[in-house]
């Protein structure tokens, strides 16, 4: 599902995030990122998600090129990856309901279907009686429910999350984590940043791990 | 719709569920127009100032254009009275009269010719003028026999000049008379007038250009937020664009059916003292107003106005909104 091949980043200002990287990760596999603040974690999950482009190497997400994406062929790659973030970006004055469809609305589903996947992603986080509700009306699990109901309602093939649990306490860690268990199970690459290693650690996934924007593990299978 | 063979039922299901690009376009067109009309309605008085600045900067090259239109309309019905006269040098004599006016009349730029004689004038002087006593001590009558030509409307004043010079230079004919000076002026005048209402329209429309351009900055920048996310979650450009380009084109349509309301007021307010005023000195005059016509120019100059501000604006502002 994902392919990098030797990829740097190197910013502007001259220091490098990455350094030759390279990893595959596999169609329906689940596998954690991992290292210190400033490791490279979150430059790599941009790099997947076209926010940043690479200053060398290969970057393949399902068989595409991205750093060969024109601008709006990005749009359209977008709706194919999942994102979840640790601050969650939700739109605090649109109900949870229309927050998990915007995904949809983007994409030109009928109302009918939107309506229909909406109810069935909160279903799934276990929200589907606070649709009416607002973000701030929400402990910061729900929140980060809503994120993550957002983030599968479009059924991407690729699902990707940045520290999704690193505002919340260990319990709710857990049930986040169950939860991406879930959708890994239906067929869903997951690849997850976070540097919670006795979470990781109870998960059992592979982990690829980061240190100075090198790899130091995981980089097979 | 045909189904392809390899088609399964659950990516059938998919396809159906979604609908076709042009749909979910025109569906997106449809809510924009109808999410920021909702926006600029459900809070009138902050749109208030957006709407009377647009009304505002609209109305006034509207209405110097009508009273241009008007002027136009005026010199018209001046020119329709356009008259040259021709004095002889004597009393002619009735054949030298009658080859005179056959060979007046053949030209194309005159309408009609009359044959004044000394003792007509005479009658004509005496009938509009009380001074004409002053006459009745002279011997004989000192006024000259005249040909008075109207000219057609359409004859450039140029032409006026070429002609006055021609029929001066006609036996017999000792001057002729056309008053082509303050016509002239009156011309003048209206182009003075035209280019100044053109620099207007400029000034007036690049100031509603910037402050649309203004008011949606800061619309942009309220719902950086939201276009963060929906570029995250896989927006292009045209619809992250869409709702602005609408809150634009609203601004500028609500704007010009202000500024129409303003412009029908004034009309109505100068209407009756011009009526009275022409009914005074040119009956042929009537006011004219807009019209259905220059109504609907506004309103669509209006919009368009609004959409190209918000459109230049979201050029620039929204290149800046991409998530890092």
């Amino acid at each position: 599902m994902i392919v990098f091949d030797r990829v740097s980043k190197r910013y502007s200002s001259g220091q490098d995030a990455l350094l030759n990287i390279s990893f595959r990760l596999g169609r329906g596999e689940m596998a954690f990122l991992t290292g210190h603040s400033g490791a490279g974690k979150s430059t790599l999950l941009k790099l997947i998600m076209a926010m940043e482009t690479a200053s060398g190497g290969r970057i393949e997400v399902g068989g595409r090129d991205v750093s060969q994406l024109q601008r709006n062929q990005i749009a359209f790659y977008r709706r194919h990856v999942g994102v979840v973030f640790q601050e969650h970006h939700l739109l605090f004055n649109r109900t949870v309901f229309d927050n998990v469809a915007m995904p949809l609305r983007i994409a030109g589903f009928t109302p009918r279907e939107t309506a229909r996947r909406v109810r069935a992603a909160l279903d799934k986080v276990g929200l589907l009686r606070k649709e009416k509700a607002y973000p701030l009306e929400l402990s910061g699990g729900e929140q980060q429910r809503v994120g993550i109901a957002r983030a599968v309602v479009n059924r991407p093939p690729l699902l990707l999350a940045d520290e999704p649990t690193g505002n919340l306490d260990p319990d709710l860690s857990a049930e986040i984590m169950q939860l991406f268990r879930d959708f890994n199970q239906v067929g869903t690459t997951v690849f997850i940043a976070s540097h919670d290693i006795a979470l990781i650690e109870r998960m059992g996934c592979r982990v690829v791990h980061l240190e100075n924007g090198r790899l130091v593990s995981g980089g097979q299978a | 719709m045909t189904t392809a063979p390899e088609t399964t039922p659950a990516r059938k299901g998919a396809e159906e569920s979604r609908q076709s690009a042009l749909e979910a376009w025109l569906a997106h067109h449809r809510d924009s127009a109808r999410q920021s009309l909702a926006d600029q309605l459900g809070h009138p008085v902050a749109s208030l100032l957006s709407w009377l600045a647009m009304a505002v900067a609209l109305a006034l090259p509207a209405l110097l254009a009508l009273g241009l239109m008007n002027l136009g309309a005026l010199t018209h019905t001046l020119d329709a009275s356009r008259q040259a006269t021709l004095y002889f040098s004597s009393p002619p004599e009735d054949a030298t009269v009658l080859q005179l006016k056959a060979s007046l009349v053949a030209l194309p730029e005159v309408a009609k010719v009359e044959y004044l004689s000394p003792d007509a004038a005479l009658d004509t002087f005496r009938a509009i003028n009380e001074a004409a006593d002053l006459l009745a001590g002279l011997d004989a009558n000192p006024l000259p026999a005249s040909l008075q030509v109207t000219l057609k409307a359409d004859t450039p004043l140029e032409r006026l000049d070429v002609l006055k010079t021609q029929w001066s230079a006609l036996p017999g004919i000792e001057s002729v008379q056309l008053d082509t000076v303050w016509l002239e002026r009156l011309q003048a005048l209206e182009t003075v007038l035209q280019r100044a209402w053109g620099l207007l329209a400029i000034l007036l429309g690049l100031a509603a250009l910037l402050f649309i351009g203004n008011t949606v900055r800061l619309a942009i920048e309220n719902r950086r937020d939201e276009i963060l996310v929906s570029r995250l979650v896989g927006a292009t450009d045209a619809w992250v664009r869409r709702p602005f380009l609408y809150m634009g084109a609203w601004y500028g349509l609500i704007g010009a059916v202000l500024a129409a309301v303003l412009v029908h007021l004034c009309m109505a307010m100068v209407a009756g003292p011009v009526e009275a005023l022409s009914a005074l000195y040119f009956s042929a005059f009537r006011l004219e107003w807009p019209g259905l016509s220059g109504t609907l120019i506004l309103l669509l100059a209006g919009s368009a106005l609004g959409w190209l501000g918000a459109w230049l604006t979201v050029l620039r502002e929204l290149q800046k909104v991409e998530p890092r």
